[in-house]
């Protein structure tokens, strides 16, 4: 059994559809804003123009600056592949 | 324009080399993944990115080794397409890709450069049988020079970055691939498998069977580049690779040890030898008839030299694989005729 950030990264998009249902499930009702990555990720690529969602459901970065921008998430869903 | 003869493709050197435990492991590659800082990754990237960080990459590869084999991907002729792919000069996806690429192939066979796979640079270099230093060694050398001449994408708490996060931190893929059609009748076959991923090892069909490597042929590579555990990781993968060619030998010893083991597998090899020689076989019986002849070559049950089966399996498969694949690289490889280079082998 894989962890979600693992299964992310393997899973096709049908599947990623499903994880991020799940994932939506986890915010209590009524919460103000959905899941939220840890720490100060910007939503967007400044340089590239990917997603922070994209980017983290995909596992694929579109450029360097991805790295930077979304370091929260990607040190978060590194972490947890290198834990499984 | 003219496209780029078969004839301007090194043989690869593995497909000579007979490796340690070249009965089992057919070949061990090591791949290293590296990016530019400040280009747009290639499978974000317009035309304009492109042109830029090819024309970077190239320089900088040619400045590094102006004697190397350069090959654009949309300049191939198919016979020159699957002389690449056979002798792990590219990969799949490399091939698949529409964008403009080059690869830039040792003229001693021992490696090559894609440009423009998933990640700017791909270096990679393959020795056969099991042999991680002869397969790490050139292609760590050469992404450190490749490495002088350009700016990488890096991060000293991440290390090298790259499109999938999965690659990201060494960039590193170590990966051995395996002939398993002892063990993969056995019933223990599965549970070797999972004990192997278990050591933090990654297995996969070798020739798009899957995730669980169903067939007989099987590819093992380390699973991290990345943190604390990455520099254990490529022994980890060394270490279960060395465990699944020990379950095959004792797949193989109890194959041999049936009654009429050596003669069933004489008798498929001598069947095996007739259907390739004389019949025009669908690729799933020529990939089944030479995997029979290698495990026959490799146990002594048929004439012939089991390194040499190395070519022959990656021929079979990957025609296999282009079959399975479809469209425009199907007809590529449809008109190219594997079947007869492997009788060729044969005949000799």
């Amino acid at each position: 059994m894989y962890c979600l950030p693992c299964l992310q990264l393997r899973a096709g998009p049908g599947l990623q559809r499903v994880i991020a249902f799940y994932e939506r499930l986890a915010v209590p009702a009524g919460s103000p804003s959905g899941p939220r990555a840890v720490g100060q990720d910007l939503e967007i690529c400044p340089k590239c123009g990917m997603t922070r969602i994209e980017a983290t459901e995909s596992g694929m970065m579109g450029c360097s600056g991805c790295y930077d921008a979304f370091a929260a998430s990607v040190i978060a869903l590194l972490d947890a592949m290198y834990r499984s | 324009m003219v496209p780029s003869s078969h004839r301007r493709v090194p043989r690869a050197a593995w497909f000579g080399s007979a490796g340690p435990d070249s009965d089992v492991v057919i070949s061990t590659r090591c791949r290293i993944a590296r990016n530019l800082e400040n280009h747009v990754f290639p499978h974000r990237a317009d035309p304009a990115d492109l042109a830029s960080s090819a024309m970077l990459c190239r320089q900088a590869i040619a400045g590094v080794e102006p004697n190397a084999v350069v090959l654009e991907r949309d300049r191939l002729s198919d016979d020159a397409f699957r002389s690449l792919v056979i002798g792990r000069y590219v990969t799949f996806r490399w091939i698949a890709s529409d964008q403009p690429g080059t690869v830039h192939v040792d003229p001693a066979g021992r490696w090559s450069v894609m440009v423009h796979e998933e990640d700017h640079l791909r270096i990679q270099a393959v020795a056969g049988g099991f042999a991680p230093e002869a397969a790490m060694e050139p292609a760590q050398r050469m992404a450190e020079r490749i490495g002088r001449h350009l700016r990488l994408a890096h991060r000293p708490e991440l290390g090298y970055l790259t499109a999938s996060l999965s690659n990201a931190g060494t960039g590193l893929r170590l990966s051995f691939l395996l002939h398993v059609p002892a063990l993969a009748q056995d019933k223990s076959y599965v549970e070797t498998l999972m004990a192997a991923e278990q050591m933090g090892c990654s297995v996969r069909g070798a020739f798009g069977e899957g995730t669980r490597g169903t067939g007989a042929v099987i590819q093992m590579s380390n699973r991290h580049g990345y943190g604390p555990g990455a520099r254990n990781a490529v022994d980890r993968a060394i270490a279960a690779t060395r465990y699944v060619v020990e379950r095959e030998r004792e797949a193989r010893g109890a194959l041999l040890a049936r009654q009429t083991g050596l003669e069933d597998l004489q008798a498929a090899c001598e069947g095996a030898r007739s259907v390739l020689l004389t019949s025009e076989p669908p690729p799933e019986d020529v990939f089944r008839c030479v995997s029979v002849l290698r495990l026959g070559m490799a146990l002594g049950a048929t004439k012939g030299d089991v390194v040499r089966t190395g070519e022959w399996m990656a021929l079979a498969g990957v025609t296999l694989w282009a079959g399975r694949h479809g469209g425009r690289i199907s007809e590529r490889f449809e008109r190219v005729r594997s079947l007869a280079k492997i009788r060729m082998g044969l005949h000799d």
